[in-house]
């Protein structure tokens, strides 16, 4: 395991950057889903009750 | 893609082989390359999206140029990072002024530009003007990237996979490298969509904030 882990001396250049790669595209995908979230939750409490599925995005709209 | 991501890890640090020369290091291509080349594609992405948005004015286009340049920024931030975490142990640096790492260094530049412009102009019409000509001019640097280890001396390494004669790497590496690229290619779509219906989303806001407003 320790040999594995080593990676025959490269294991500090290899293992920091597999972190460093999933770390900042799972944080990317938290922020966008999280982005997302809030802002569905701030149409939904602007939109008048039943009005929500009817009024889809408005393409180009300023 | 969270299964070719599992497959694609469990092969690049388990069932690859070390390389003859570079020995285990060369697992750090596994992340590396796919990196690079998505940094490149999301570019081109953007190019090819800015002008549709130039020509036809199309929003959508405009839309996703808009949501991809973040994720490219993160795959170009990455491709110089384990680049650099790759060439310490094999060129003896953390960073060399080679043709290739420095026109990646620009293109990360470009992204960053790109965003900015974006964030700095209110006027969202000025502003995807203004972005898509520097998508545009900035595309000069694309093939710059891509034959940079040809047109220059370099240490990196040339084109192994992408090759007019066919790939030169084995295909016990290839095959994990493609993996990888194919995980990479789905957590680019994925977070794309999210990204572009958030922009939908954001402008829908916008309108309900502005109706809600002229009503009140």
């Amino acid at each position: 395991m320790v040999e594995f882990f080593n990676m025959d001396g490269y294991g500090v250049f290899i293992w920091p950057s597999y972190v460093i790669v999933f770390v900042v595209l799972i944080g990317l995908g938290i922020q966008s889903r999280k982005w997302l979230a809030n802002l569905e939750k701030a149409v939904q409490d602007l939109q008048p009750e039943g009005d929500a599925e009817s009024e889809g995005p408005q393409i180009g709209e300023p | 893609m969270a299964a070719a991501f599992a497959v694609g890890i469990y092969m690049a640090l388990i069932t690859s082989p070390a390389d003859f020369k570079q020995g285990e290091s060369v697992r750090i291509m596994y992340i590396h390359v796919p990196s690079a080349w998505m940094a490149l594609l999301t570019y081109t992405i953007i190019a090819v999206a800015s002008g549709v948005s130039i020509i036809w004015r199309h929003p959508l286009a405009d839309l996703a140029a808009k949501s991809a340049a973040p994720v490219g920024l993160a795959f170009t931030g990455l491709a110089l990072i384990t680049g650099s975490l790759w060439g310490k142990p094999m060129w003896g640096d953390w960073w060399v002024w080679d043709a290739r790492l420095t026109s990646v260094l620009v293109l990360f530049f470009l992204y960053l530009g790109y965003i900015a412009i974006w964030q700095a102009i209110e006027d969202q019409n000025q502003a995807s003007r203004a972005a898509a000509i520097l998508a545009l001019v900035g595309f000069v640097n694309v093939p710059i990237i891509k034959f940079s280890v040809e047109w220059w001396s370099t240490l990196h390494q040339p084109a192994s996979v992408i090759r007019l004669d066919g790939p030169t790497i084995d295909g016990s590496m290839l095959v994990p490298l493609l993996v990888m690229v194919l995980a990479f290619k789905a957590y680019f779509i994925t977070v794309l969509l999210w990204r572009m219906k958030a922009e939908l989303v954001a402008r829908k806001l916008q309108v309900l904030r502005l109706k809600k407003a002229q009503g009140a």
